[in-house]
């Protein structure tokens, strides 16, 4: 029975390619109205998880659930209430930024009307609005980066999937996004599961931190309650996310003396 | 050297990374299928280019090498099936010369399943040359075919890229789809018409065999690609052309000077922004209350995915082109047997529309590209995703039936107009079948197109070859319960039987439409994965 105070709810969640685990029986908990960030070297299984709990994925094993449903049988109920902003977009490009974001409003059930002044309203704040009619085949990538965070809000969701969201944004589109993201959660209570390698957007944003590792779960919990090391001592999340992941401090050059050494290239 | 053996070497990894076992065994039957199909044309070529050397000796290459390079090109052409085997766009971050990689394209062309057809009459032209005029003449002619191929290749590459050049501005291609159709199918029917005009004239001015085969070749003699390695094969063809030296110069600045502009011009292409792309807001729906208007019969989430099929329709060259060849090539059809035997005019025309049904939907979403994981993203219903497919996909097969139809019964009313009934509701049934079929296809093997240029091959394989064949069975099914409803029928009752039948179809096959909705929804959610990993994926070099 899945829990109402949680906006995602995983039980021992599994995913297999070809034979290989991606997932190996992750169960995570994140709290309705929390800011969560979801860590993992390259590899861990974020995408997966993002994947199978936007529905783009079945799960090889285990369960899922989003604000209630489950993702396997009511995946279009889980749809209804979700935003997503997905690893490498994948938006409509034959469609203009203002016709996706219409198609995506109306897609959600908002009337025309709404569908069209909310398109209007968001192109404007993501500084979009002079190429609304441009094709989105011809946007840049922080173009298209904002549009599919236009697409992902547009039907005020009440859990948003970003898997990094800011990489490719400029610093001022960053700091705009970091704002909205902080307000929708302070004020409208909105969830928000996001992916990042940048831990200080982490840091920054997130009330509570997940890590995965090798389809695992290393680490749960609030960012306070992990930065407290096992000694009691205060730590980075940086040194939090390398102990939990057990990267050894090995030097990136190491072995690689034909490339570090001092002499110039020919 | 080392730029063509890596090349070559990526080329062949990603090839056997991106195909299993089966599905390589698979293609190389269908493609011995495929050459024993044309081998009648190919071999019937290569034992008439054997008999005419082994008679004439080495002047008879002009017109075998002139015959050759124009059946490559027009064939190319006609066929869309120019291609390069190496996109710079994808290697532009490498330290390569654009150069090399053009070379290596031109190069890798000669592997082109129309140079390939080509090679048997070439052989047999060397053979007969060296059984006529001795060894070494055959070596000289082996030379000059193997630079023939080199120039022919080296000009299709330039022809290429400049087609591409211009295909990357947007709005261009949407008239180059239409206007490069027109083109060939204009220039065929200039050359259909004025061929039997020449054959007619030739047969009442008593022209011989041998006659035509001198002029044949003296029209050849002018043209520099093809006189030039007949030269250095031998041919010493009248002019400039009569030193075997001059001959090669010529040779080796027809095969450098499409490299070097050729080269230019896809560096400068492989740079090249977007043109623009952009929509005009009175034109696109946004002048409109809401995103789509309501289509009869469908709900408002269908009619909202219909309207975003229609527009990605009308916005997609490949789509376009495909929508507009085929009324095009009936059109043409129907033109060029106006003035045959009864029964080319109609039956040629119903087969061409028919026998390429099944082919048409096999890309149904793997236009959608990347937009395909957003479609999946949304609060769909599969059976709504695959209804508004299969409708748009409908409306635009017959509109273009739609066309085809009035044009025949425009060209021909007498024959045509009694059976117009039986004929549009037989299609009708056809098409319903194909769009099931095509929709199966395209959702359990999905594939994505081709991004550049203009149609290039199409997918099919094994699996387009059996829905090819299913479609055919069943439209030949039809037809002859209509031939064998109309020999039982009293004659007076011909035409109300013949529709009779042809109704009873049509109701069959828009039932079984109906039923395989479900069924593909069902498979659509099945190979969602697969199709997101499919037409999703970034293309590689």
């Amino acid at each position: 029975m899945p829990d109402s105070t949680l906006a995602i709810q995983t039980h021992q969640l599994t995913r297999l390619f070809g034979g290989k685990p991606a997932l190996d029986g992750l169960t995570l908990e994140v709290p309705e109205g929390s800011f969560f960030g979801f860590l993992g070297p390259n590899g861990a299984g974020k995408s997966t998880t993002i994947n199978i709990l936007t529905g783009l994925l079945a799960p090889s094993g285990g369960s899922a659930h989003v604000l209630g449903f489950d993702v396997e049988t009511q995946a279009i109920e889980v749809k209804r209430r979700i935003g997503v902003v997905p690893d490498g977009l994948h938006l409509f490009e034959r469609l203009s930024g203002e016709e996706h974001l219409r198609f995506v409003g109306e897609a959600h059930g908002l009337e025309p009307a709404d569908a069209r002044r909310r398109a209007g309203q968001l192109l404007a704040a993501m500084h979009l609005s002079d190429d609304a009619n441009k094709l989105v085949s011809n946007y840049s990538h922080g173009m298209r980066k904002k549009l599919a965070l236009s697409c992902a809000l547009i039907h005020e969701p009440r859990l948003l999937f970003l898997d990094e969201p800011f990489e490719g944004v400029d610093a001022v589109a960053t700091r705009e996004l970091r704002d909205l993201l902080q307000q929708l959660v302070t004020t409208r209570g909105t969830t928000v599961f996001l992916t990042s390698h940048v831990l200080e957007v982490v840091e920054r944003l997130c009330t509570h931190v997940g890590i995965i590792v090798e389809g695992r779960l290393a680490a749960c919990g609030t960012l306070g309650d992990l930065r407290h090391g096992p000694d009691g001592a205060p730590r980075s999340l940086e040194e939090l996310f390398l102990d939990t992941v057990g990267a050894d401090r090995q030097g990136a050059g190491d072995g690689l003396d034909w490339l570090t050494r001092g002499t110039g290239p020919a | 050297m080392r730029t063509l053996r890596l090349l070559f070497w990526l080329r062949w990894r990603i090839a056997m990374n991106t195909t299993t076992r089966r599905g390589r065994w698979a293609m190389a039957g269908l493609t011995v299928l495929l050459a024993l199909a044309f081998s009648p044309l190919y071999l019937g070529a290569a034992a008439a280019a054997w008999v005419y050397t082994s008679k004439s000796g080495a002047p008879a290459l002009l017109v075998v090498f002139g015959v050759c390079q124009l059946a490559i090109v027009w064939a190319s052409l006609l066929a869309g099936a120019l291609g390069r085997l190496f996109e710079l766009d994808k290697l532009k971050r490498y330290p390569l010369r654009p150069t090399d990689v053009f070379a290596v394209n031109t190069i890798a062309s000669l592997t082109e399943p129309v140079v390939l057809m080509s090679v048997p009459t070439l052989v047999a032209a060397i053979a007969g040359v060296a059984r006529h005029d001795g060894t070494l003449a055959g070596f000289q002619a082996a030379a000059g075919t193997a630079l023939l191929l080199l120039i022919t290749a080296a000009a299709l590459q330039w022809l290429l890229a400049i087609l591409d050049d211009l295909l990357r501005r947007e709005w261009m291609r949407y008239a180059a789809a239409f206007l490069f159709t027109l083109t060939v199918l204009a220039f065929q029917l200039i050359v259909g018409r004025s061929s039997r005009h020449l054959a007619e004239q030739a047969r009442r001015a008593g022209v011989t065999p041998e006659r035509l085969l001198d002029e044949v070749a003296r029209f050849f003699e002018r043209i520099p690609t093809v006189s030039a390695p007949a030269s250095v094969g031998g041919a010493h063809a009248n002019g400039i052309f009569h030193e075997p030296l001059v001959g090669l110069l010529v040779c080796l600045v027809a095969v450098a000077l499409p490299v070097w502009l050729g080269s230019r011009t896809m560096s400068r292409s492989a740079v090249r922004n977007s043109g623009g792309g952009r929509v005009r807001a009175s034109r696109g729906p946004a002048a409109t209350g809401a995103f789509a208007r309501r289509w009869p019969g469908l709900t408002r989430i269908q009619s909202l995915l219909a309207t975003r099929e229609l527009l990605y329709l009308f916005r997609t060259p490949a789509v376009l082109y495909q929508m507009i060849v085929v009324p095009l090539t009936v059109v043409a059809i129907t033109l060029i047997g106006r003035t045959r035997e009864a029964g080319y005019g109609e039956l040629l025309p119903l087969f061409v529309m028919t026998s390429t049904l099944a082919a048409r939907n096999l890309m149904l979403w793997g236009h959608d590209g990347a937009g395909i994981r957003s479609l999946f993203l949304l609060p769909f219903e599969p059976r709504d995703l695959v209804l508004s497919k299969n409708v748009v996909w409908l409306v635009g097969a017959f509109l273009e039936a739609g066309l085809a139809f009035a044009t025949l019964a425009a060209l021909r009313p007498a024959s045509v107009m009694p059976l117009l009934p039986v004929m549009i509701t037989g299609y009708a049934a056809v098409t319903f079948v194909g769009g099931a079929l095509g929709t199966w296809v395209s959702i359990t093997r999905p594939s994505k197109p081709q991004e550049r240029g203009l149609s290039r091959r199409g997918p099919g394989g094994v699996v387009g070859l059996v829905a090819y064949l299913v479609v055919l069975i069943l439209a030949g099914a039809i037809l002859l319960a209509v031939i064998a409803t109309r020999s039982l029928a009293p004659d007076a009752h011909d035409g109300l039987a013949s529709l009779l039948v042809a109704s009873l179809a049509l109701i069959v096959c828009v039932a079984l439409w109906w039923l395989s909705l479900e069924r593909n929804a069902d498979e659509l959610e099945r190979h969602r994965e697969q199709m997101i990993g499919e037409i999703a994926k970034t293309a590689d070099a």
